[in-house]
């Protein structure tokens, strides 16, 4: 990929600006034109973040490839950089940054960039601040970042990608952004999957694994970044032969759960019985300690809980 | 190549503070060579690689031999890269490895050797290798130097001089000085339970009025004698019999027999003294003792834990301070810890996987003790293994997070997420042997020892409490004709241990209220009530020294004064709840789980107070039986207010309650010899109580609250002592139903 002579649009090592207007993320920041080297792309489930609206975009070296030998666990390359811009109530407040800057595990810059009152450009914020721009949005200090990004080495299966969304899995989609045929096409897949990568399962039940892996996968996974205390896997790995197979199937479906007694509430899922099942519940919390996701989030995802709500009604009891 | 070179000349400078072998001190200044050459040693002795002068390349295989310090191969020691834990291998019965490294042009690529019982040995390249090397490691050897060995301290963070841990360790020195471990032996409060005085009564008159005896005793920390206010329990007076009241005090230093008995409290408090350890006092902590408590040097000689032995430095901490010498004749430094690959001979380190399980905080962190006062005894059948005062890795281990072998550093420990190492030197760029390896968060933790009260990053950002993260409470509310029923629940769903954990005089306190749109505040007239564990300044039994006649309350001896509460009780048999360790025996009665229900009767204010006769503002009805607690009127505001007297109320309270052989209860932990109760939430359960309110008339809906507090210690110890205890508001819940 790139062959000898090659160099890429961004280098790799910069680092980290203080302006979002040095990270190449746009040609033209106030009119916010894209860097012709920068596509858009729109996961297949998206995170649910209060409301706002999400713009994603990514940079990935023009003489790079990604190492996609394990289709579950990406390999960036050095240099990869990935954008999310935040815009909530109709302001746009943040627009974060994630980038891979050397070969180490650690090797990642995670920062955001708070727009000024003018939409020129955006500064960077590594304390984060609530209530930002007089919105509920609050941005997430540096440190933060790593709490659901992960943060651990390889070893044991921690995963050496931080970017959640862009995965093999979710960007297999029809979508008119970047997809996963399009990398393949662009030559960017080390090894390109042989076949698209469905999800097994009704639509109902592809929305409810969808909604539980990109909400609650990044810390339910059977990887050495989970909750450890926790058997629960809620990440959807490609590739799965049946619904059976996934995590949410295997660690989820009629295991018990009996803290949440008073509620009614006596399994992980219970079939057939949203209100009796503690994954759902924790759902409908916000504002207490039963609430899931614990952080980026203030108001209930009510897409999200329906679409866990059908699933659980349909599973047969 | 600019880089890197800026990155030698640092390495190269620091390698003669920092690199070479050392003096005791932990992280002591030295003198001697430093690396040069195509592979350079950090060690003493570790020899070869030769020097190619070939630049490094990506990959490259490095072989050789791992030696004892007499030449012999060492079989099965872990080989690996710094910096690469997930990738090591062992090596063979005639010591040989082979291992590819790795180079990506950044930090001095280092191939380390160790095992257990070994200090790590380290050989950095800054050219391909020619030959094989040889990695000598220089065994620990036991006994512990208790006879020479002086501790080192650990500093502020950010210290000028390298005898100090916080000149590397800046964050983490500056995380353990905020550290409960930091103060652990000149914790006011534990000093005041050791030697039964209040500290912070500072004159004699005051000390007077509060009922103390104002003499000459130790200055803690010091070989001073200075006038203290001697008042209260005590483990010096308790365990010895000495201290009476026109008596020396007990820690007088002209006393002429001083006390021989002393708890076993510095085996825990004051762990790091030099010397011999086990059954020390606590006033022999003085200098890194006394200021640091379980400070740095202290924790990383401990090689090992024997769950078998006595709590503490009394045998369950297996210490080993260095005996054998290094070339200036001095002990040659060990420091153990978890890691692999701590090569550094200033540092001594030694892999001891101890460090990475629950099972080094059980040092201390379980302890089951005698009865420590002389002539008293336990119920044998009732605590065969001894009274469990503390009994948090117990609690762990029944759990979901012990179950995973989460262990305690996960939470209480917490990965650092801004430094790449535990050393504030180390970067990608600067990773050699001196400053030590880029790490996981996994194995670079914050020494903090977050307690209930600390946030994730108290500097500032996250400072909310770890107890926040504890609990969750729900509210269930129906109604009748005349009552507004409730139920709360309190979950533990955040700790891998019992909720609240830790020392016996922790507690929570739930408050459950309930009032109504167009009636107000709506009286309780059932369910349960908060007890003795919530604060109260009195308590009597009507009909036995208390008398009640309408407005008139008979309470001979009384301290009540105008503006105090009085709530009256009603005892109603037992409540049943989930308990921990004995008290989660299915098969006891709720009886036998020893919680009294107590129903709510009624609430007044006192107006006055003649004699033992005091006037309230509501007439009062009463049965023979009933109890009457002398109290306070609720803050308004309870986080971080000074803690009141809250018995009576609607609520519950959730304890470990210690009982001494006269029966008191929430004494310090030295005086008890029985366990009344344990009701503390075990992790993943919940405890639900319940509740009933009067429905007035005019009520449109009713609204029940429940607010859950943490509180450190007994009310009455904590006033009686002049602590300063304050509440803190865990969590909150309400719930409205409409009431047609």
């Amino acid at each position: 990929m790139g062959g000898a002579g090659c160099v890429d649009s961004l280098p790799a090592d910069l680092p980290v600006p203080d302006l979002l207007s040095a990270t190449g993320l746009y040609s033209d920041t106030p009119a916010q034109i894209l860097n012709p080297q920068v596509s858009r792309f729109t996961p297949r489930w998206v995170l649910w973040s209060d409301d706002a609206t999400k713009d994603r975009y990514v940079y990935i070296p023009e003489c790079s490839q990604i190492d996609t030998s394990d289709m579950n666990d990406w390999s960036l390359p050095v240099g990869t950089r990935l954008w999310k811009s935040f815009t909530r109530d109709g302001t746009l407040i943040e627009t974060r940054l994630t980038q891979r800057v050397g070969s180490g595990p650690y090797d990642w810059v995670m920062t955001s960039y708070v727009w000024n009152e003018a939409f020129t450009d955006a500064v960077r914020t590594p304390d984060g601040l609530s209530n930002a721009k007089g919105t509920a949005h609050d941005v997430p200090s540096e440190a933060a970042c790593r709490q659901c990004h992960g943060a651990l080495e390889p070893k044991g299966g921690g995963r050496p990608s931080r970017a959640l969304g862009f995965s093999a899995l979710q960007l297999s989609h029809a979508g008119s952004e970047l997809t996963l045929d399009d990398l393949a096409m662009a030559g960017k897949l080390s090894a390109p999957p042989a076949a698209p990568l469905d999800v097994p399962g009704d639509a109902t039940t592809v929305a409810a694994l969808g909604a539980l892996h990109v909400n609650c996968g990044p810390c339910h996974n059977a990887s050495a970044d989970a909750v450890p205390q926790l058997d629960l896997n809620l990440w959807l790995d490609a590739g799965l032969a049946s619904v059976e197979e996934s995590g949410a199937y295997l660690t989820a479906v009629g295991r018990p759960n009996q803290v949440f007694a008073d509620q009614q509430v006596t399994g992980r899922v219970v079939s057939g019985s949203p209100d009796e099942s503690s994954i759902w519940f924790r759902m409908s919390q916000r504002g207490n300690n039963a609430a899931m996701p614990p952080v980026g989030t203030e108001d209930v995802d009510a897409a999200g809980l329906a679409a866990v709500e059908a699933w659980i009604l349909g599973l047969s009891q | 190549m600019k880089r890197i070179g800026i990155a030698f000349f640092l390495a190269a400078g620091l390698v003669g503070a920092c690199g070479d072998d050392t003096p005791v001190d932990p992280s002591g200044s030295t003198t001697g060579t430093g690396a040069a050459g195509g592979a350079s040693s950090s060690s003493v002795s570790s020899t070869g690689g030769g020097n190619t002068g070939a630049p490094l390349t990506e990959t490259f295989t490095v072989e050789g031999t791992v030696v004892d310090e007499d030449g012999h191969a060492v079989e099965g020691a872990f080989v690996l890269q710094g910096g690469r834990v997930e990738d090591m291998v062992l090596s063979a019965a005639d010591g040989s490895f082979s291992y590819e490294m790795r180079y990506d042009g950044r930090g001095t690529p280092a191939i380390v050797a160790t095992k257990q019982g070994y200090r790590s040995r380290g050989l950095e390249f800054q050219s391909l290798p020619e030959d094989p090397v040889v990695l000598d490691l220089i065994a620990v050897k036991p006994p512990d130097n208790a006879g020479a060995y002086v501790y080192g301290a650990p500093g502020q963070g950010d210290d000028p001089n390298t005898l100090f841990c916080g000149h590397c360790h800046i964050q983490i020195t500056k995380d353990f000085r905020l550290s409960a471990h930091a103060d652990a032996a000149r914790d006011p409060q534990v000093q005041d339970v050791f030697a039964g005085v209040a500290s912070a009564i500072a004159s004699a008159s005051s000390c007077t009025q509060a009922g103390g005896v104002w003499r000459s005793g130790l200055e803690p920390g010091t070989t001073n004698a200075i006038d203290k206010c001697y008042l209260g329990d005590g483990v010096l007076p308790d365990l010895n019999g000495c201290g009476g009241p026109t008596e020396q005090a007990c820690d007088d230093p002209t006393l002429a027999s001083p006390p021989t008995a002393f708890g076993a409290c510095a085996d825990c408090h004051a762990p790091g003294m030099n010397g011999e350890v086990g059954g020390r006092s606590l006033h022999e902590a003085t200098d890194v003792a006394y200021d640091a408590g379980v400070h740095c040097d202290f924790c990383h000689k401990v090689n090992d834990v024997d769950l078998m032995a006595p709590p503490g430095v009394a045998g369950r901490m297996k210490l080993q301070r260095p005996q054998e010498l290094n070339f200036m004749a001095q002990p040659r430094a060990v420091m153990f810890g978890p890691l692999l690959d701590v090569p550094t001979p200033a540092m001594g380190g030694s892999y001891a996987p101890v460090f990475n399980e629950a099972t080094f905080c059980a040092g201390c962190h379980q302890q089951e003790q005698p009865a420590l006062i002389s002539g008293q005894s336990l119920d044998a059948q009732r605590w065969p293994n001894g009274l469990p005062v503390h009994t948090t890795y117990e609690e762990w281990t029944a759990s979901a997070y012990g179950q995973s072998n989460t262990p305690c550093q996960h939470c209480h420990m917490p990965g650092n997420f801004e430094l790449q190492s535990s050393s504030d030197l180390a970067t990608y760029d600067t990773a050699s042997i001196t400053f030590g390896f880029v790490r996981s968060p996994d194995d670079n933790r914050r020494h903090l020892f977050r307690g209930p009260l600390m946030g994730r990053n108290p500097y500032g950002g996250e400072t909310a409490p770890l107890i926040d993260e504890a609990a969750f409470i729900s509210v269930q509310v129906s109604a009748t004709a005349s009552t507004v029923d409730a139920s709360v629940s309190v979950a533990n769903v955040g700790c891998g241990h019992a909720l609240p954990t830790g020392e016996p005089m922790r507690r929570l306190i739930l408050l459950v209220e309930a009032d109504g749109q167009g009636c107000g505040s709506l009286a309780p007239i059932a369910g349960s009530t908060v007890d003795d564990l919530g604060g109260r300044l009195a308590e009597g039994t009507v009909g036995t020294d208390v008398t009640v006649a309408g407005v008139t309350v008979t309470w001979p001896g009384t301290t009540a004064k105008a503006g105090d509460v009085l709530r009256m009780v009603r005892p109603n048999g037992f409540e049943s709840y989930g308990g921990i360790g004995f008290f989660a025996n299915p098969a006891l009665t709720p009886a036998e789980k020893g919680r009294p229900l107590r129903e709510p009767l009624a609430e007044a204010t006192v107006l006055s107070v003649v004699g033992d006769v005091i006037t309230v503002d509501a007439s009062l009805t009463a049965s023979a039986g009933d109890l009457v607690y002398l109290a306070e009127a609720r803050p308004s505001m309870l986080d971080e207010q000074p803690s009141t007297a809250l018995a009576g109320l609607a609520g519950t309270t959730f304890g470990r309650v210690l009982v001494d052989a006269n029966g008191r209860r929430q004494v310090p932990h030295h005086r008890a010899i029985d366990m009344a109760s344990d009701n503390r939430i075990a992790p993943g359960t919940a405890e639900v109580s319940t509740y009933g309110f009067d429905r007035l008339a005019g009520c449109t809906d009713a609204t029940v609250r429940a607010t859950l507090i943490y509180r450190a210690y007994p009310l009455t110890e904590a006033r009686r002592r002049g602590w300063d205890s304050r509440d803190h508001v865990i969590a909150t819940a309400e719930k409205t139903i409409p009431l047609p």
